[in-house]
């Protein structure tokens, strides 16, 4: 329990957000580099 | 209910000051026109800042506010997914639209999505008239939401009668966005993103701090109910659960993440920004800075809920006054050390409300002026006469959005969630199997449209009269408008070869810079 929470809802809240957070991480570093018009 | 006193007049300040600005912008910006281009897109010079925070301002609805704590107080940690769907929204319209939207916005010309629908699927003018007016009709839905949520601030704060405050509202924002198009709006909502994003995070910590810590609000929250702790609601459960199983909440990511990206007045955007490496860190400072926002902003609801049962609330609430419709104001009228903080919590309420308002108007502004007027109407058209064709509209969206507000139909929440619904059944299909599905045709993406939106309303109807659903009713209606634009693609002719290299249409999310029709042509 953290912060008067069940381990499942931080660990279902948290994990989501770390997942996102992952996901839009790659998508900037992977996203090609090109010269702009 | 409203605030009074020396309050009133600090707070009544502090407004006198922010509509002072926005004015101000409005003028600023007007100068700055010049054709319809500058007006709708402002010449589409957006920077990374500007462009990132009008994506999250034009998001960031009077629900965010006024709606998310309401949510949080009524049903706790179970609602918290909305916090990650509506942030996720940002990134997902950057990243699947915003790429390849901006790129062939640059090189082909176009100004709004309905541009993009003529272009990919070369039909100018059935696919055109139904996405226009589509575009209009569900944007008049969600405005009539708007004018409400900000009628319900400016009511606690003076209040005034329900058309005064609407009246004054109306007015502001009217002038602005008539005046200033697009870069109006966009640097006002520079500014209400500042105000939001800063005065959320200097105001949340009290309404936290007084309702006893975020260990004292998850404890209250589990007496009250076990389940408001949990990260969802018991699957099959009683209908006041059903929002929030893990089934609905299935159904409410779709909605929100895709359909909040696609709708019109979100989706324009992407047209604006200058470049397209912008795109690269947008989605996630977008999902950061509205993650944060909506946490904040739910977190005070629970607390809200929290105070109410610890008995904090008293002298705030008015006798049998709904406590979740105003979670948030009572709980800064009862957490806030200083009136200025009050008055505050009220430009910044405003100042949500009222960035998504202006786009809205302009979404339907331009989408009459130049998908409708200019495109379809008066292909001569001056561009003077374009511009003044979308101050008028412009005009005309907030007189007729107004009246509705005057007397906001009884269901207007249902009305917002309908009109969500409807864009993601509308738009949806059409645009992601444009831009991803070569097979993809004219007739697939008017009938997938078409069907979106009749069995949007019919299962909308169904769940609203009838009976409730197992998940929200767009979800339904969304797997008819892809079965509607996969078989009837499929028996039609497909577009052209040069159309579908012209608009990057592929399973790919980068678009190279040559098309290959493009280098051949040339060639040629």
């Amino acid at each position: 329990m953290i912060l008067g929470l069940p381990d499942i809802t931080v660990f279902a809240v948290g994990g989501a957000i770390l997942l996102c957070i992952i996901l839009l991480l790659i998508w900037g570093f992977t996203f090609p580099e090109e010269k702009e018009e | 209910m409203a605030l009074a006193g020396e309050s009133t007049l600090i707070t009544l300040v502090l407004i006198a000051v922010y509509f002072v600005v926005l004015l101000g912008i409005g003028v600023w910006a007007s100068k700055k026109i010049k054709s319809s281009e500058d007006y709708m897109l402002a010449g589409r010079s957006l920077g990374f800042w500007l462009f990132t925070l009008l994506i999250v301002c034009s998001i960031c609805s009077g629900m965010t506010l006024v709606g998310t704590s309401g949510f949080g107080f009524a049903s706790g940690w179970p609602g918290i997914w909305e916090q990650i769907f509506v942030p996720l929204s940002a990134a997902f319209c950057i990243i699947f639209f915003g790429s390849k939207l901006n790129k062939i916005g640059r090189k082909n010309g176009c100004m709004t999505v309905v541009d993009y629908f003529s272009l990919r699927y070369e039909n100018t003018r059935e696919l055109r008239a139904l996405s226009a007016l589509a575009s209009i009709a569900v944007s008049l839905v969600y405005l009539v939401g708007q004018y409400t949520a900000i009628s319900i601030v400016l009511i606690w704060v003076f209040g005034l009668e329900h058309w005064q405050a609407l009246l004054i509202a109306g007015v502001i924002i009217t002038a602005y966005t008539v005046i200033g198009g697009l870069y109006a709006v966009s640097w006002t909502g520079l500014v209400q993103g500042l105000i939001l994003i800063f005065g959320v995070i200097l105001v949340a910590p009290f309404i936290l701090t007084y309702a006893g810590g975020l260990e004292h609000i998850n404890t209250v929250l589990a007496t009250i109910d076990p389940n408001l702790v949990m990260p969802w609601f018991p699957s099959g459960s009683t209908a006041a659960y059903a929002y929030c199983t893990p089934e609905y909440l299935f159904s409410f990511g779709v909605l929100l993440i895709v359909g909040l990206a696609c709708a019109p007045h979100v989706l324009s955007n992407v047209f604006a920004a200058r470049k397209t490496s912008y795109f690269k860190w947008a989605p996630i400072v977008a999902f950061l800075i509205y993650l944060v926002i909506m946490l904040l902003v739910k977190l005070c609801g629970m607390a809200v809920r929290s105070m109410q049962a610890d008995g904090l609330l008293a002298g705030v609430v008015p006798e049998g006054g709904k406590v979740a419709d105003f979670a948030l104001m009572y709980g800064i009228q009862a957490a806030s050390p200083s009136i200025l903080i009050t008055g505050l919590f009220a430009v910044i309420v405003l100042s949500a409300v009222m960035s998504t308002t202006d786009r809205l108007m302009l979404t339907v502004g331009t989408t009459f002026s130049w998908d409708i007027f200019k495109t379809m109407l008066r292909p001569k058209a001056s561009e003077r006469q374009v511009v003044l064709v979308s101050q008028i509209c412009v005009l005309l969206a907030a007189v007729i959005s107004l009246i509705l507000a005057i007397n906001p139909p009884e269901m207007l929440a249902f009305l917002i969630w309908l009109g969500i619904g409807l864009m993601l059944s509308a738009f949806a299909v059409p645009m992601i199997a444009g831009l991803y599905w070569r097979r993809a045709t004219a007739a697939g993406a008017i009938s997938s449209m078409l069907i979106g939106l009749i069995t949007c309303l019919a299962f909308g109807a169904y769940y609203n009269f009838v009976e409730k659903l197992p998940m929200h009713f767009s979800i339904y209606s969304l797997a008819c408008s892809i079965a509607a634009m996969v078989i009837v693609s499929l028996i039609t002719k497909k577009n052209s070869e040069k159309a579908l290299d012209l608009t990057y249409t592929g399973m790919y999310l980068h678009p190279k810079d040559k098309p290959n029709s493009l280098t051949e042509e040339s060639k040629e």
